[in-house]
């Protein structure tokens, strides 16, 4: 400032004719235009500025939310997947043991049927076998006995009659 | 009058009906009269009935037995 002065007082004495009223009009005017200029354009702009840089901000914060949003998203479905995964797999296996072990209880009644059918079929075969048996027992014995009975009507006579008579006889009379 | 029946499968001899007679008049009170008859079925030997008993002493009787034995 000292130095600024200095060079005006020289270059009047110089005979430059700098007039210093008309220096300070303009330098007024300078401030002037630079305080509205500043009230008027750098500040809106400024605000302007400032107002959009924070709505890219607000977006970047909103992205990044929901960005955050959707991999807890992603994450918590790939975690459902995952247990719904194992669930099925529990279910099949739970269902597969279910049907070997029903499959097994079949076989076993099957088996069991099946044992108590052939035993029953043994016994019926036995039995079926004992009167068969019988059956021709008591045959051979009706033959041998009407064989028997024809013999004895033809080959009797009357000696061995009156012999069968005697020892009748002669057993009623000992009693 | 007590009727006893006699079967027999020949005719009797005189002497065998004399003894079947005593036998079953002994301890007898009532008059017995026997009634004799010939049923070849029997093969020998004789039956007698006396009311509801059988003196069963025939072959076909014996035969009969032996049948029940073997069955």
């Amino acid at each position: 400032m000292e130095m600024l002065l200095n060079t005006f007082l020289m270059a009047s004495e110089g005979g430059l004719e700098i007039k210093l009223l008309e220096i300070a009009i303009h330098m007024l005017n300078l401030v002037i235009l630079i305080t509205f200029l500043k009230m008027l354009v750098y500040k809106p702009t400024l605000n302007f500025i400032n107002k959009r840089k924070k709505q890219f901000e607000d977006m970047i914060d909103e992205n990044k939310q929901l960005t955050a949003e959707a991999e807890r998203i992603k994450s918590s479905s790939a975690e459902i997947i995952s247990q719904a995964r194992q669930n099925a797999e529990f279910i099949s296996l739970e269902a597969t043991k279910e049907a070997e072990r029903k499959g097994k209880a079949i076989l076993s009644e099957a088996k069991e049927k099946s044992d108590a059918l052939v035993e029953r079929t043994k016994k019926d075969m036995q039995n079926e076998k004992l009167r068969i048996e019988q059956e021709v027992k008591q045959q051979v014995v009706e033959l041998a006995v009407e064989l028997a009975s024809k013999v004895l009507e033809r080959e009797v006579t009357q000696v061995d009659n009156d012999k069968i008579i005697d020892s009748c006889l002669e057993g009623w009379s000992k009693t | 009058m007590r009727i006893i029946k006699v079967q027999s499968a020949m005719p009797l001899k005189q002497l065998q009906m004399k003894k079947i007679e005593e036998h079953f008049r002994r301890g007898k009170i009532e008059e017995v009269q026997f009634e004799y008859i010939i049923n070849k079925s029997l093969l020998g030997g004789i039956t007698v009935t006396d009311g509801n008993t059988v003196y069963d002493s025939s072959l076909q009787g014996k035969i009969n037995t032996i049948k029940q034995i073997l069955k």
